[in-house]
């Protein structure tokens, strides 16, 4: 395994570079920024690339253009990104220590809960402010993600996901149950929120988001060299000191804490989750750290491209972007799930 | 005939009366009850056919009995087809829910109720739906199976759930762009037994009556199964043969099913898990007793969904989702796989 | 000395300025989500984020937003829902921008440079991104058009025009009340929903005209909470009898009111035979496009529905 790469050792830290999967990430950072870039000068109002090249170098551009720029393209592809990158963390985090490559994290219960107290929120106060949806959302999936974490106590990460699935589907009855008595008007509006939206994306959102991802991939990436371990099997990883009951909930609480917050600011996005991990794994070969840092990375240039697409397509039609992720989504997913049938 | 053999034969038939019987109190009580009060009298009126004009008749006749009979039929159908593969597929949680079937369904009928291609009568949603489901779960089955020659319940849960997931995920997305089928097929989509005419039960029962007689026709060969793959194959059951055509029987009985009520789900899982000894061995009386009970089963969930929240009629579906789910669970966590 | 000179040519400057040039009052407004709206003049750079109830109402008082949410035909050419049969103006025959479906184009929003944007409270269209571009209104549609019609003639400043629509409105709904003596007679609105029956509180504009007129209504209306529906079942259709019954049905469709007759039988074949409104050829169908809408010019057409439904007939 270490047959690739050097490792550096510094006062009883120890890190190992892999040239090639540190490649394969710069390159991923690499079309990520591009890609950014280029969906800041693309959308309905034309902006030249002059323009955005003097708005990032916060010189005056006029109102129109830097309310367009800085109000609505910047934080909504900024949300875009986050948001793919939560979902696919959790998801890569979920995959590995399930040993399934389709528990998909927004499946397990966590996101019906955010889901549902945010339609109640919608349903029965429809004037609410925006920034009570987070706050309610994240209470909603983390109830739902102890609810799971409570019953599944003492059992296999596999029955873990299962029971979040059960969860989910008797979330997902009450939400029906809800919505039969909702008018047309606001059943449309919920379902629009529930494929997932970046219409109402601002700066705190963003700032909310960030936090949140920062927070978790801080708690994940510095667990996941004893992930790794935890890989090699559970006798030997005990021997070695890995206290698994304490690492799986931590591990837990970040998953919880990642997806509710994806749903709470841009709705019920679905798929990043199980994709971009898989399409991590088509790398070349990398360490458990290496391969979340690109499944974030994959998982935001989806949702970026996804978004752009949903903008783009259709002028002057915007589509929500949970629709173009699942019009992608869906055949990518299939497809891959058919590539990698032998390794799921 | 030895004596032992008689006496489980007169236990099935105790069992299955029971059941019967609770069945029926059932029905009785949901012809009874309901949104409109009706006086005992006008049920003796349609007894002795008399006031052919009166409301109260055409709700007796026309609203509540085809509607008690189109769950009585559904619940059935998705009982034996819960237990058909469920024996099988060796799995406790095949369902058609679980299964990607009823996410299919969906998706089948929503497309083409957009998107209609051609001017469709009511009588082609049944196979719209039937193929729609039938494609999804072909889909599931070929992917948690590949690669592997057993199957792995959970694997094949996981790939139901995905693909239900997926399913779902165009369907909102076309929904969300017209709102004139969202409106049209709001309810139907979490299933709903509410309107259904004799002429849908007419189309649909001869449907799930061959499900069922070849499901019983199965049955003997799925009970050798029981004994161990390789040693069901030596004793010359064609595993593979059985397994394609238990499948086979059951989206025929789910087709019927949804056809008739729309994409109830649970209903498969519930009614085998009321009777903890029945995967033991498989039999005709088995299925039977199933069918029985998932019947059951609708038609309380029917009752409930009418009478809950009244004056709100809920969607059927919600009420077999709420005590489903649980279900579920408490299986998962005993691990009853 | 220099300073106290020019700081007082700067004081009374001002004064110079506001004898030559009125000084339009700025409007205050506070909108239905009970925020405050200042504009410094009336409002006529508008766009506006819903079709039915936010477009066609500021067509009527004589304002054409500069842009407009619509709804795409099937061909993918855009309209605005009902207007064109209720107004005339739709994007092929009016300076209209069109700004999208689901969710609208906030960049065209931005580039228009409106000086209002008038949003309503169902529409997912987040109000806190619509205020970054520009003063927002927020309306209640379900409050009834003559409560938007006072909101926006106020933001718009067309008082003359409101005034207007509004005792034109008065004088057709005393007109109906001298003639039909609505407090006597009952009636109903539902339409047939897949096996069940879909009951307003009150549907839209002829909901508006039949609570206006002052007509009775079966329980089961009165039961539901103001600008609220449910969905009943068909059993108790009779609870629903009235002397007369409206039925808006898909005016859209090609198969239109016969479609909708076919969906009733469907539910309740013979359902003609059970209701004496429909016995006596009072089931009056009348177009959803029209009835949809929350403008006055569907408030006048509907009390025109309504005294042909109760117009006396020779025998």
């Amino acid at each position: 395994m270490s047959s690739h790469g050097f490792v550096w050792r510094a006062a009883g830290f120890s890190l190992r570079f892999r040239p090639q999967a540190l490649l394969a990430n710069l390159w991923l950072l690499l079309a990520l920024v591009l890609a950014a870039v280029l969906s800041l000068g693309l959308g309905s109002h034309a902006i030249a690339p002059g323009t955005v090249l003097a708005w990032l170098s916060l010189g005056d551009i006029g109102w129109t253009p830097s309310v367009i720029l800085g109000q609505l393209r910047a934080p909504r592809l900024a949300l875009a990104m986050l948001s793919g990158a939560m979902l696919a963390l959790a998801g890569g985090l979920t995959q590995h220590v399930t040993r399934n490559g389709l528990a998909d994290p927004s499946l397990i219960g966590v996101k019906a809960g955010a889901a549902l107290c945010i339609v109640a929120l919608i349903l029965a106060f429809p004037a609410a402010p925006l920034g009570l949806r987070p706050v309610i959302g994240l209470a909603g999936g983390l109830a739902a993600g102890l609810a799971v974490g409570f019953l599944a106590r003492g059992t296999s990460p596999l029955t873990f996901v299962m029971i979040g699935f059960g969860l989910s589907w008797c979330l997902s009855s009450v939400l029906v149950v809800l919505l039969t008595s909702a008018d047309i008007r606001s059943l449309q509006r919920v379902m629009l929120w529930l494929a997932g939206s970046l219409e109402g994306a601002d700066w705190p959102g963003v700032q909310l988001a960030s936090l949140i991802l920062i927070v978790a991939s801080a708690i994940i990436l510095s667990l996941a060299r004893h992930a790794e371990l935890d890989d090699i099997g559970a006798e030997k990883a005990a021997t070695l000191g890995v206290r698994q009951a304490w690492l799986r909930s931590l591990c837990l609480c970040a998953v919880v804490l990642l997806v509710a917050g994806a749903v709470s600011v841009v709705g019920g996005l679905g798929f990043v989750g199980l994709i971009a991990p898989h399409l991590a794994r088509l790398l070349p070969r990398q360490s458990l750290r290496s391969r979340l840092v690109s499944a974030m990375l994959i998982g935001a240039l989806l949702v970026l491209s996804a978004d752009l697409a949903g903008a783009m397509l259709f002028l002057p039609i915007r589509l929500p972007v949970g629709i173009p992720l699942a019009m992608i989504g869906a055949p990518m997913l299939i497809l891959l799930l058919w590539l990698r049938r032998n390794r799921i | 005939m030895t004596r032992a053999a008689a006496h489980a034969g007169h236990r099935w038939r105790n069992l299955l009366l029971c059941v019967f019987a609770v069945l029926i109190a059932l029905a009785v009580l949901h012809l009874l009850q309901g949104p409109r009060t009706i006086p005992l009298s006008s049920f003796i009126d349609v007894i002795a056919n008399r006031k052919h004009e009166d409301f109260d008749r055409f709700v007796i006749l026309f609203l509540r009995l085809p509607r008690i009979l189109a769950v009585a039929i559904a619940g059935a159908a998705l009982g034996a087809a819960g237990y058909l593969l469920q024996t099988a597929m060796r799995n406790r949680l095949g369902e058609p829910q679980i299964l990607g079937l009823n996410a299919g369904a969906s998706l089948a009928v929503v497309l083409l109720t957009t998107y209609p291609l051609f001017p469709m009568p009511d009588m082609v949603m049944p196979l719209v739906a039937s193929l729609g489901a039938g494609i999804v779960f072909g889909l599931v089955l070929m992917l948690s199976t590949v690669g592997t020659d057993r199957f792995d319940p959970a694997r094949m849960v996981f790939f139901g759930i995905a693909l239900s997931a997926l399913s779902h995920a165009i369907v909102s997305a076309i929904l969300i762009l017209d709102e004139d089928t969202l409106e049209q097929l709001r309810f139907w989509l979490v299933g709903d037994s509410a309107g259904v005419s004799y002429a849908a039960i007419v189309a649909t029962a001869p449907a799930a009556a061959l499900g069922l007689v070849l499901a019983c026709l199965l049955m003997p060969a799925l009970s050798a199964f029981t004994l161990g793959e390789t040693l069901a194959t030596t004793l010359g059951a064609s595993v593979r043969r059985t397994r394609l055509a238990a499948l086979a029987v059951t989206a025929l009985l789910c087709g019927a099913a949804v056809s008739l009520v729309g994409p109830i789900g649970f209903i498969g899982l519930m009614a085998p898990a009321l009777w903890p000894h029945l995967h033991h061995r498989p039999s005709v009386s088995a299925l039977l007793l199933v069918a029985l009970s998932g019947a059951a089963l609708l038609l309380a969930a029917d009752i409930l969904a009418v009478g809950l929240l009244a004056p709100i009629e809920l969607p059927t579906g919600a009420v077999t989702g709420l005590a489903g789910a649980p279900v579920f669970i408490w299986m998962v966590t005993r691990k009853r796989l | 000395m220099k300073p106290l000179i020019l700081s007082l040519l700067l004081a009374v400057l001002p004064l110079f300025a506001a004898n030559a040039q009125p000084v339009t009052q700025p409007i205050t407004l506070v909108d239905d989500l009970g925020r405050t709206v200042v504009l410094a003049q009336p409002a006529t750079r508008i766009v506006s984020d819903y079709d039915v109830d936010v477009t066609i109402p500021l067509i009527e008082l004589g304002v054409l937003p500069i842009a407009s949410h619509g709804r795409l035909n099937r061909d993918g050419s855009p309209y605005l829902r009902s207007s064109k049969l209720l107004t005339g103006v739709d994007f092929d025959t009016a300076d209209i921008a069109f700004l999208g479906a689901a969710e609208i184009d906030l960049e065209a929003v931005a580039a228009l440079k409106p000086d209002l944007i008038i949003t309503e409270m169902s529409r997912s269209t987040p109000v806190a991104k619509l205020e970054q571009l520009a003063p927002t209104l927020v309306v209640n549609s379900d409050l009834g058009a003559p409560h938007v019609y006072r909101m926006l003639a106020a933001a718009t400043g067309r008082h003359t025009e409101l005034a207007r629509l509004e005792s034109r409105y008065r004088e057709q709904i005393a007109l109906l009340k001298a003639e039909i003596q609505p407090e006597k007679r009952t009636v109903s609105v539902f339409q047939p929903l897949r096996g069940k029956l879909n009951v307003y509180h009150s549907y839209r504009a002829i909901g508006q005209v039949l609570r206006d007129a002052g007509f009775r209504f079966p329980a089961v209306m009165n039961e539901i909470p103001a600008g609220e529906s449910v969905v009943i079942s068909a059993e108790r259709l009779p609870d629903l009898d009235a002397d007369v019954i409206f039925d808006p049905y898909r005016s859209d469709r090609k198969a239109g009111a016969k479609a909708e007759i076919a969906a009733m039988e469907k539910i309740v074949p013979g359902f003609c035979r059970y209701l004496s409104a429909c016995r006596n050829g009072r089931y009056i169908l009348i177009p959803r496009e029209e009835a949809i809408s929350n403008s006055y010019a569907a408030l006048s057409r509907m009390v025109a529905t309504v005294q042909t439904a109760f117009a006396p007939r020779p025998e």
